[in-house]
């Protein structure tokens, strides 16, 4: 794997066929393991946005879940009111993204602890505007949802979003826009002096992640054909926000591995209310604490380990050694 | 008017208690505590569970604020010691320790709301044209008596004087010879005794649940912004403010908006001063 080409053919086809098992397993599952696979890989979409602010410029968005409840609730109301599939689904990505734009425009400027405020905050207002406008959005019960698409073009929809989410953020965390936002992660006064204009990039990070959620949200409206603000809460923000952080900030696959951490295991595990919280809660805490780069980048520095050690061994004393002393 | 005054000052006494324990934490740590609206759940649990034993409610009270102040010293032990040169990783913990603790609620008793008896909370008076329940002017003058016993610690004590340096300025403390760890688990302490001092006030008017304290916190956040993070005077002055323009909100346009209102409020102070009002540390936090 020394040639680029060959390496990123090889990370592209990785991910199509992801898509491809994903595909598989929405078809052949049934009952309960089909629906946790379904919100399994809506949430590797949505979180997949996610990871551009939280994962690469490593901002703390807890409002990730607001995206994908602004595509889910804006996206149904335009199908009700007889608007096609296409320009529902379509308005509901862009109406979202002005949102994004919005919040964006006011939060984007602030400092770390300021921007989780304030996402957490808007994502609270959010919430409360489903809850409470009763008359458009028939309020706690949730809204029933004209199925546009047919349900197995849902089920295809779902699994080519998967893999061009995850394409895309491969090949964006490789532009030069990618590289600022990893800038920004690392030293965000250093990247200002340096010219890079952060406010921006981090407003367009926030919108882009805000595409990739509400695109999530059609696709969960179109499958489950009700939706309820319950799905939307800032606390389900906050649990997008730990998906990225267990999976590993900005890998490609944290995203899949966050959700089936937060969302599959919850529901295939049944140890009664709460335990299995109580258990991500714990590993996200010791997670955090010590592998920072997450389960994937753990895995990483393992690797790197074992490699090294394997080297040792079969290069014999000497190196070590000499190793050790350097 | 008088009516949405006092209860104006009633909202504002509790986003005050609830947003002193955060800012405090803040001002010394850097760390946003998510976490506060489970211990808050918490020690209202814990007076509940005295309560129900029989115990007299003083002593039901007492063991619910000693509970807030036991938890919130555990999470500042066993969790946020261990980030405190990591401030990009303090949220992350927070959030975690906030599913631990409302979900460890949720296990022990359940998510449905239970109420909490008090002995004052059938006295009402009537002052004119507004009537003073019992159950606010306990909230009222549990707030005063526990922030005037904290800005007295803080200002007349060498324990509070200790904890203002390290929130001004951590390493210089640290070189003048004060134990930094000692005032991060005090700051936490105090913290969560007052968790516990907003749990009993505010439980007899809301339902006990594991997430009852939520709402208040999103508020309280507000007020700490407002106040500026680390000012403890701030976070009293801009809790009566946000609890005043809250009620006015809830009572000429919308009640269930009402924390919508502090919302506007947070956008148009970041708008205009994205460093937040006020803040004396504002160059630290990144």
């Amino acid at each position: 794997m020394t040639r680029p080409a060959v390496r990123h053919g090889l990370a592209l086809a990785g991910i199509v066929i992801i898509g491809l098992i994903g595909y598989r397993l929405l078809t052949t599952l049934e009952g309960n393991k089909g629906q946790v696979c379904i919100l399994v890989m809506l949430w590797t979409i949505s979180t997949t946005g996610l990871n551009f602010v939280q994962g690469l410029a490593g901002y703390p968005s807890l409002a990730q879940a607001s995206f994908y409840g602004g595509g889910a609730y804006i996206s149904s109301l335009l199908l009700q009111h007889g608007h096609h599939a296409v320009v529902a689904s379509l308005l509901g990505v862009l109406l979202t993204m002005v949102g994004g734009v919005l919040i964006g425009l006011v939060f984007a400027r602030t400092r770390g602890q300021y921007f989780a405020i304030g996402t957490l905050f808007s994502a609270a207002v959010v919430t409360l505007v489903l809850t409470n406008s009763k008359g458009v959005t028939n309020g706690q019960q949730g809204m029933p949802v004209n199925l546009a698409f047919s349900p197995s073009l849902t089920l295809k929809l779902i699994a080519i979003s998967v893999s061009a989410a995850l394409a895309l953020f491969y090949v964006i965390a490789r532009t030069r826009f990618g590289e600022r936002l990893l800038s920004i992660r690392e030293d965000e006064d250093l990247a200002a002096h340096l010219g890079v204009p952060t406010a921006r990039i981090k407003l367009m990070a926030l919108v882009l992640s805000s595409g990739f959620g509400a695109w999530a949200g059609v696709l969960l409206a179109q499958r489950d054909g009700i939706i309820a603000p319950s799905q939307f809460t800032f606390g389900k923000g906050f649990l997008m926000f730990v998906a990225i952080g267990l999976g590993g900030y900005g890998r490609l696959l944290a995203p899949i591995i966050g959700s089936l951490l937060v969302v599959g295991l919850p529901e295939l595990l049944d140890l009664g209310p709460g335990v299995t919280q109580i258990a991500v809660g714990l590993l996200f805490i010791v997670i955090t604490l010590v592998v920072p780069g997450g389960i994937i980048g753990g895995l990483e520095t393992m690797g790197t380990g074992l490699r090294r050690t394997f080297r040792r061994r079969s290069k014999g004393r000497t190196t070590s050694t000499a190793e050790a002393l350097t | 008017m008088g009516q949405v005054l006092v209860n104006g000052i009633f909202l504002g006494c509790l986003f005050a208690v609830v947003a002193v324990g955060l800012t405090l934490v803040f001002g010394v740590m850097e760390v946003p505590n998510f976490a506060h609206s489970g211990i808050i759940a918490l020690s209202a649990y814990a007076t509940l569970e005295a309560s129900d034993r029989g115990a007299p409610f003083v002593i039901a009270a007492l063991v619910g604020v000693a509970a807030g102040g036991v938890l919130s010293v555990l999470t500042e032990v066993l969790a946020y010691r261990w980030v405190r040169n990591k401030p990009t990783a303090a949220p992350a913990v927070a959030l975690g320790l906030l599913l631990v603790l409302q979900n460890s609620a949720l296990r022990l008793y359940g998510g449905e709301g239970k109420a909490l008896n008090t002995p004052y909370q059938s006295a009402l008076w009537r002052v004119g044209g507004v009537s003073l329940s019992g159950v606010k002017v306990a909230l009222i003058l549990l707030t005063v008596v526990s922030l005037a016993t904290l800005a007295t610690v803080l200002a007349k004590t060498s324990l509070g004087r200790a904890v203002r340096a390290v929130a001004q300025d951590r390493e210089a403390a640290a070189m003048l010879g004060i134990p930094v760890q000692r005032q991060y688990t005090l700051a936490f302490l105090i913290a969560g005794l007052l968790a516990g001092v907003s749990a009993i006030a505010y439980a007899p008017t809301f339902q006990v649940t594991p997430y009852m304290a939520d709402e208040v916190l999103l508020s309280a956040f507000v007020v700490v912004v407002l106040g500026g993070l680390g000012s403890v005077w701030g976070a009293i002055a801009g809790g009566l403010v946000l609890g005043i323009v809250e009620s006015l909100g809830a009572a000429y346009i919308s009640s269930s908006y009402q924390s919508a209102f502090g919302f506007i409020a947070l956008v148009v102070i970041l708008v205009a001063r994205p460093g937040g009002l006020l803040a004396p540390n504002a160059r630290r936090i990144a």
